[in-house]
């Protein structure tokens, strides 16, 4: 008993990819490349917006001291970059005050717990980012403190623990010893910029800071110059609309004081990496359009090289418009599985994206699960595929049945 | 029954071949010789529907195949016509009883494996049924295609040549296949 299955338009399909695969894996390759390149790009791009908008939900405005805006954003609400300056409480409460202004959360920060930033600031801005206690309660003393489900998940902290910071914003051995921290509660990994934070009242970083490191000199000078307590920034929400066009040129025209929109700098940012985006998005167009060049020279000879089968076929009663679905239906299989390693090619790129960006600048992106996106452009290849294997497939329909059968 | 009457076939409407009448009856076997270039291959070319008459008429079973347009004669092909080439022509990615079972599949006939069983077995080539065709011989790649042009028990056969690329046994061999598969 033979185990031969029936002929069918998918073992036609199979059975002549399988016979040449070296091209086919070759046009597969290049056609899950560029749709995984696509791919990620389209995504990566999205959870960075995501993220961005989510972490600069509800403030409108942010102020620190004179310097880049751009800058002023990526410390103080990402904590990405080390901020322009300190800003002096009396000026701050002063604006607080301000009747335009809704909300006012102040951060002062200047050293770090093994690379995470010691940031000082009131609940307020725990609740601001959702953040919810996975363990303990909220500080309510000087050099007590929370700290981010990640942080505590990196070094297993838990209640009770002491910890020491470091001056500074990156890891250093400047320490400070005399004044360790007691861990009171312990946030959930909630995605947000919480996660990678150890936060303590403002009143722990003035207490650390207030005696300067008498072998700096400049440190020295820094708190001779400046002895009034100061605050890294303040995040600002406004009470109404008509504060975004009142504030930010008060405050920069009638203080010591560089207001900073997060919404106007980040769209900023997104165009600035927009361009390194933009030459990955043309080398994934590119690979897709040599790829369909290419699935157009594989169909193109292997046409060629089978105009004896097709002929034959053509005998045997096959019309000449089964000729041109069975041409065609190769081209969408390459196409079909060339997409599909693709999507799974581009989950697996997201992934090593995501943890490259969490390991460099600490920003946690969650993979999203494939969807809309991914249809689109399984159907924008399957198109592709298509129109690669339009002109093989006419040609074949074609074949002049006498003239190839005889000249064997 | 095949009737041919005041046939002029050839190729850019130049005639290669004239035939004032022929009339073959059914379950009749006929041999066709002539020197080469006389046009043998062209006159089973027009029986099969593969290429029109310049002029006259070629009536197969009561079909004029001068009427039908082309899709109707790949349609008429694939019901009524087995056809056995001069040379080889397996399609090389599929195994024999594939190959055998194309025949089927090409006419849109359902795939009969079990007259494909017989009939491999009738090729004498039951054994190797699961190789593929570029792993037999000339003379079994020759059956294979016999065993190919019967599989939907068509009406007429056409053999062109059908042993030239053949040695002396395999020849003896397809030549005996051909008689006992027609009667």
């Amino acid at each position: 008993m033979n185990k031969t299955r029936r002929v069918s338009l998918c073992r036609l399909v199979g059975a002549n990819i399988a016979y040449k695969p070296l091209s086919a894996v070759f046009n597969i390759a290049l056609l899950s490349v560029g749709v995984a390149v696509i791919l990620t790009i389209l995504h990566v791009n999205g959870l960075i917006d995501n993220r961005f908008s989510r972490d600069l939900r509800g403030i409108d405005m942010v102020v620190s001291g004179k310097g880049s805006p751009l800058q002023i954003i990526l410390a103080n609400v990402f904590h990405l970059d080390i901020p322009t300056g300190n800003i002096p409480v009396s000026e701050a409460k002063k604006l607080e005050k301000n009747p335009l202004i809704k909300s006012a959360i102040p951060l002062a920060y200047g050293d770090n717990y093994n690379g995470h930033r010691i940031v000082g600031t009131t609940p307020d801005y725990i609740a601001h980012f959702e953040g919810q206690l996975s363990n303990g309660r909220i500080y309510s003393a000087p050099m007590e403190v929370v700290v981010g489900g990640d942080v505590a998940k990196k070094f297993h902290l838990t209640i009770g623990e002491k910890i020491i910071g470091a001056h500074g914003l990156v890891n250093s051995d400047d320490m400070h010893t005399d004044f360790p921290y007691t861990i009171v509660g312990v946030l959930k990994s909630n995605g947000s910029i919480l996660d990678r934070l150890v936060l303590t009242p403002v009143e722990s970083v003035w207490h650390v800071h207030e005696h300067p490191d008498e072998d700096d000199p400049e440190e020295v000078a820094y708190k001779k110059a400046h002895p009034e307590d100061e605050l890294t920034a303040l995040l600002i929400t406004y009470k109404s609309p008509l504060a975004a066009a009142q504030l930010p040129r008060m405050v920069n025209n009638s203080s010591s004081m560089q207001a900073a929109s997060p919404a106007f700098e980040v769209a900023r940012l997104t165009k600035l990496m927009g361009t390194g985006q933009d030459i990955l998005s043309v080398f994934g167009y590119l690979l897709l359009a040599f790829s369909a060049f290419s699935l157009f020279i594989a169909l193109y000879n292997a046409v060629q090289d089978r105009q004896y089968d097709i002929a034959l076929m053509r005998v045997m009663g096959l019309t000449k418009s089964g000729i041109f679905g069975l041409v065609l239906s190769e081209t969408v299989l390459i196409g079909l599985i060339g997409s599909v390693v693709g999507v799974l090619l581009s989950q697996l790129f997201i992934r090593l994206t995501a943890y490259w960006i969490y390991i460099q600048k600490g920003l946690v992106l969650s993979a999203p699960i494939p969807g809309i996106m991914e249809i689109y452009v399984m159907l924008s290849i399957l198109l592709i595929s298509l129109m690669a294997g339009l002109i093989p497939a006419m040609i074949a329909r074609k074949t002049y049945i006498i003239r190839t059968l005889t000249k064997l | 029954m095949i009737e041919i009457k005041n046939l002029e076939a050839g190729y850019n409407h130049v005639p290669k071949l004239r035939i004032e009448s022929v009339l073959i009856e059914d379950k009749a076997m006929c041999l066709v010789r002539g020197e080469s270039g006389s046009g043998k291959t062209t006159l089973l070319n027009v029986l099969a529907g593969l290429m029109r008459p310049i002029k006259g008429s070629v009536n197969m079973n009561g079909v004029n195949l001068g009427d039908l347009h082309e899709a109707q004669r790949d349609a008429w092909r694939g019901e009524h016509l087995g056809y056995v080439f001069q040379t080889l022509h397996l399609v090389k990615p599929l195994t024999v009883m594939e190959n055998i079972l194309l025949g089927a599949y090409a006419a849109g006939k359902q795939q009969d494996k079990d007259w494909a069983d017989y009939v491999l077995g009738q090729t004498g080539l039951h054994g190797i049924a699961d190789r593929k065709s570029h792993e037999i011989s000339q003379g079994q790649a020759q059956r294979v295609a016999i065993a190919r042009a019967v599989i939907n028990k068509p009406s007429i056969i056409l053999a062109d040549e059908p042993t030239s690329s053949l040695d002396q046994k395999s020849a003896e061999q397809v030549i005996d296949l051909l008689l006992s598969l027609a009667k």
